[in-house]
């Protein structure tokens, strides 16, 4: 084999280059373990005293006063519980709006409406982005509006309709005095991740061919009927991997919902959605690890990461594979 | 191509009379265009909440001043933003490239996993992390913040960088290449330039993203504090916007966290649009 015409200068920095590029790659794969790694040293002490049963051991968090001696005991229950309601509800609200808000971006809108003869519009091409935007809105935002907004309105007009017409079923039964509840937090987490759905499933539903959606409106369907028959089912994995990941948002949000989400820490799961409660996410962002009250609290508190960090890397991969599915279909 | 023809009994069979089919189209189709307008109503909702409320209490020395104002926050997000962008901007795109230039095709695959990972992992994980890493061994700090932030911010970088590298034309790459030009010259001055439009965008996308994430710096950035005057040391602890409101409305102080909000949101959807915006025409430049 023939040497290629590059001088030594060239040669070197090419393989530089080579190193560099894959050496920062190698970085992420180091940055990834080194994060479950340290997770789980930091949750060490805390592996070692409560063992897998601290998954299912129903207990109060309630860390000593400073220098009492009383056993210390923690549990994750509560707040696994609080994370799957919250964010399966959100889940089911959110894909509800999210795919609607997609077809209506990508099928229903009408390319242009003309107001007044002279102005030219494109409804698609002007709430798109608006939605966009929606989704870059800053969490510690979302929790503002959340506590002053939307639980006032909360407390004085959703939870009381909602408890006297369906009060009789248990998890809509008592509510909360200032409103706070998982309820209140799978809203938000709503706002947050309906964009999220929304601009994806819009990109999916753009994506199917033309043809096929003429094809089925030539044969006498229905607006509905076409999107059902044709739109939905070609985009089905690829919509449900959109949701998955906006799913993954929802278990991992801390600030927004830690704000809203009531907190009350008695030990006992509630029936009632509409009491406090407490996420793996907002019960760590509520009780700073840096500076914990005792080293098996702190310990505690890494061991709620690491569910955390199983839950989320398990809706990813989800995601991926359910995606792969899509792409391996569209070819 | 099976799989994109559903199977056409489903839906297309005439069932019941056509009145009462469209009844039904009409119903969800109005769903549509009623999701959309409340996602809209929301979107309105919580710009002017925090318009109304916010912007009303904004003077000079709010904006520029010491606690009560905001002036250090300002300052102290904008160097954790550069803390962070300093370290995820070159491996980000390093990693892009890596992916997208020098990895075999598994190597890639094996990459792609890994971002979208890096990707999902939540900000309080992040913080977690590096409260283990660093903060534990040392303390608080601007340094650690930033760190933080670019974990977030890294794998953004790379996604969107990557896309970009993928779109260049292989023209492009192959006449350098026929022309004997050394791989890393094509890379430096042909593909980085083409990109150069898409990694600006990303970058300014995350920072908004991570600079507005109060979880990210809650634990690292340091202890909030009402800071007086404006503090750049990067070694210390650190106020800093997203952190400041988290704290005012911890501890119920409703009237400051509304300004605080609508200078944090003003900041993040002028950083948003500003990037959209550069996107089209980077775009248009492309001709795309």
């Amino acid at each position: 084999m023939r040497r290629r015409a590059l001088n030594r200068t060239d040669r070197r920095v090419n393989i530089a280059l080579r190193v560099l590029c894959l050496g920062a790659g190698l970085l992420l794969f180091v940055a990834l373990a080194a994060i479950v790694e340290q997770v789980i040293v930091g949750a060490g002490p805390a592996i070692n005293r409560f063992g897998l049963g601290f998954l299912t051991r129903s207990s109060d968090w309630n860390p000593p006063a400073q220098g009492a001696t009383t056993a210390e005991s923690y549990g994750a229950p509560l707040y696994m519980y609080g994370t799957v309601v919250t964010s399966l509800l959100s889940l089911i609200f959110s894909t509800v709006l999210g795919v609607s808000i997609g077809l209506f971006l990508a099928i229903v809108a009408p390319r242009r409406v003309t107001l007044g003869g002279r102005w030219r519009v494109s409804p698609a091409g002007l709430i798109g982005p608006l939605v966009e935007l929606l989704a870059a809105m800053p969490s510690v935002v979302l929790g503002l509006i959340g506590v002053l907004v939307i639980l006032p309105f909360f407390h004085s007009t959703v939870d009381p309709v909602i408890h006297a017409v369906l009060g009789w079923i248990p998890i809509f039964a008592k509510t909360y005095t200032a409103g706070n509840s998982l309820f209140a937090a799978s809203a938000v987490l709503t706002i947050m991740i309906v964009p999220i759905i929304a601009a994806l499933s819009r990109d999916l539903f753009s994506a199917v061919p033309q043809e096929l959606r003429d094809g089925a409106e030539a044969l006498g369907a229905t607006r509905w009927e076409m999107i059902r028959g044709v739109v939905l089912p070609v985009t089905r994995s690829g919509v449900t991997a959109a949701c998955m990941l906006g799913l993954g948002r929802a278990v991992g949000e801390a600030i927004a919902v830690e704000q809203v989400v009531g907190g009350q820490n008695q030990g006992v799961i509630h029936a009632s959605l509409f009491l406090g409660g407490n996420t793996l996410a907002s019960m760590i962002a509520a009780n700073d690890p840096a500076t914990p009250v005792t080293k098996l609290e702190g310990a505690s508190l890494y061991y709620l990461a690491l569910i955390l960090l199983v839950f989320v890397v398990v809706t990813i991969l989800a995601a991926r594979w359910i995606a792969g599915d899509f792409k391996a279909k569209f070819r | 191509m099976s799989a994109l023809t559903p199977d056409p009994a489903h839906a297309l069979s005439a069932s019941g009379n056509l009145a009462r089919r469209q009844l039904i189209s009409r119903i969800f189709v109005s769903g549509t265009v009623l999701a959309c307008g409340l996602a809209v109503v929301v979107l309105a909702i919580l710009i002017l909440y925090c318009a109304v409320n916010g912007a009303s209490k904004l003077s000079f020395a709010f904006l520029f001043g010491g606690a009560p104002g905001i002036g250090p926050d300002i300052v102290g997000t904008a160097e954790l933003a550069l803390i962070a962008v300093l370290i995820a901007l070159p491996i980000g795109v390093l990693t892009a490239l890596a992916l997208a230039e020098f990895a075999s095709a598994r190597l890639a695959r094996a990459f792609q996993v890994a971002l979208e990972l890096m990707a999902g992992l939540p900000p309080v994980l992040l913080g977690v992390f590096v409260v283990i890493l660093i903060v534990k061994h040392w303390h608080q700090s601007a340094l650690a913040g930033g760190v933080a932030m670019a974990l977030l911010e890294m794998p953004l970088i790379a996604a969107t960088t990557l896309q970009a590298l993928r779109s260049v034309p292989e023209p492009m790459r192959n006449g350098a290449e026929a022309l004997g030009v050394a791989r890393w010259r094509t890379i430096v001055g042909l593909v980085l330039p083409a990109v150069s439009g898409a990694i600006l965008t990303a970058t300014i996308l995350a920072t908004a993203r991570a600079a507005g994430d109060a979880a990210l710096v809650i634990f690292t950035a340091g202890p909030d504090f009402a800071a007086s005057s404006v503090q750049i040391d990067p070694t210390q602890g650190i106020p800093n916007l997203a952190q400041h409101l988290f704290t005012l409305l911890d501890t119920g102080q409703a009237a400051a966290a509304w300004s605080a909000a609508f200078v944090l949101m003003v900041i993040i959807l002028a950083a948003n649009i500003a990037a959209r915006v550069l996107l089209t025409r980077n775009n248009r430049k492309l001709g795309l």
